[in-house]
């Protein structure tokens, strides 16, 4: 097994949902260059020296290292896997990168349920999500859309 | 060196079509267990066989942001620019379809669907569109993802 704790995700029902729902907020960090490191590592991917080296980082003009947008928005599609449970099954999800995190920033995760449809069967569920740091900005603007299996009648 | 918008248009325009060839790549255990981990995702699906199996999958599932491990490893992602001076990754539009699982040879084609110029604040920007899709052994297409980059 797993160094990692895992949790299994709640079992929740496409009736469980209703529009305008808002999910628990979740808060990541203060994030850290090693958050950026570590999925650096997933990703195989060391190419843009900004992204773990301040030197480099403040050479090119920015105001510090930059962690990935890709992993911030990676952290919020794990949490909207989360907040719908066992049964949903992502099939869309589209983010923005219109602000930067950097080292030490809180990134606050938030959702809502926008639309619930039933469509041939099966529960959809349309979902706002976005990513807000410790001074408000919003720097992920997110949605997904999900399938979740409905409560036997 | 393109200044001018028709060089640069010429040189986006000529950016369309298949980006490398295709990569084919196996889902190994170690690699989705350092995937969720990085992505803080604690879904037992994501690390042990059994819970997978308990929930309907062939095996350990990879999460979806591994298809980012496939971007990063499996072909040239890196355009050269002849203008501007940086690019910036603007925004991704995912499409998933049949999970990937550990042991799945998984095959990723790129194309770059989308290249204009625009005119932003601080002069002429390239807006270039990749598409990779992500298909399983058995032919069945388990993912898609859309990055737009934008060049300045």
């Amino acid at each position: 097994m797993s160094r990692a704790t895992t949790i299994e995700p709640p079992d929740l029902y496409f009736e469980d949902f209703a529009e305008g729902q808002e999910f628990a907020t979740v808060t990541k960090g203060p994030m850290m260059v090693g958050h950026q490191v570590r999925w650096a590592g997933a990703c195989d991917n060391y190419d843009s020296e900004f992204h773990h080296d301040e030197h480099v980082a403040k050479a090119q003009g920015l105001p510090g290292i930059i962690l990935s947008g890709p992993l911030m928005a990676s952290y919020l599609l794990t949490e909207v896997e989360r907040w719908l449970g066992r049964n949903a099954r992502l099939t869309r999800f589209a983010d923005r990168n219109t602000g930067s995190t950097m080292p030490r920033d809180l990134a606050h995760l938030h959702g809502r349920v926008t639309k619930t449809s039933v469509e041939a069967g099966h529960g959809v569920l349309e979902i706002e999500c976005w990513i807000e740091n410790q001074r408000g900005e919003i720097t992920t603007p997110a949605r997904a859309t999900a399938v979740v299996a409905r409560r036997a009648r | 060196m393109a200044t001018t918008l028709p060089e640069i248009e010429t040189f986006l325009s000529g950016l369309v079509g298949p980006l490398g060839g295709a990569d084919t790549m196996t889902v190994e255990l170690g690699a989705v267990r350092k995937m969720a981990r990085a992505v803080e995702d604690a879904d037992p699906i994501h690390y042990d066989a059994a819970a997978a199996t308990r929930r309907g999958y062939r095996g350990v599932v990879a999460p979806w942001p591994f298809v980012w491990l496939m971007y990063f490893n499996g072909t040239e992602h890196q355009l050269d620019f002849p203008f501007g001076k940086a690019t910036v990754h603007g925004e991704d539009e995912y499409e998933f379809h049949e999970p990937m699982i550990v042991g799945d040879e998984i095959t990723m084609r790129t194309e770059i669907t989308d290249a204009r110029a625009r005119r932003g604040r601080s002069g002429l920007l390239g807006i270039v569109v990749q598409e990779r899709r992500f298909t399983n052994q058995l032919g069945r297409l388990c993912a898609v993802l859309r990055t737009t980059v934008i060049r300045r």
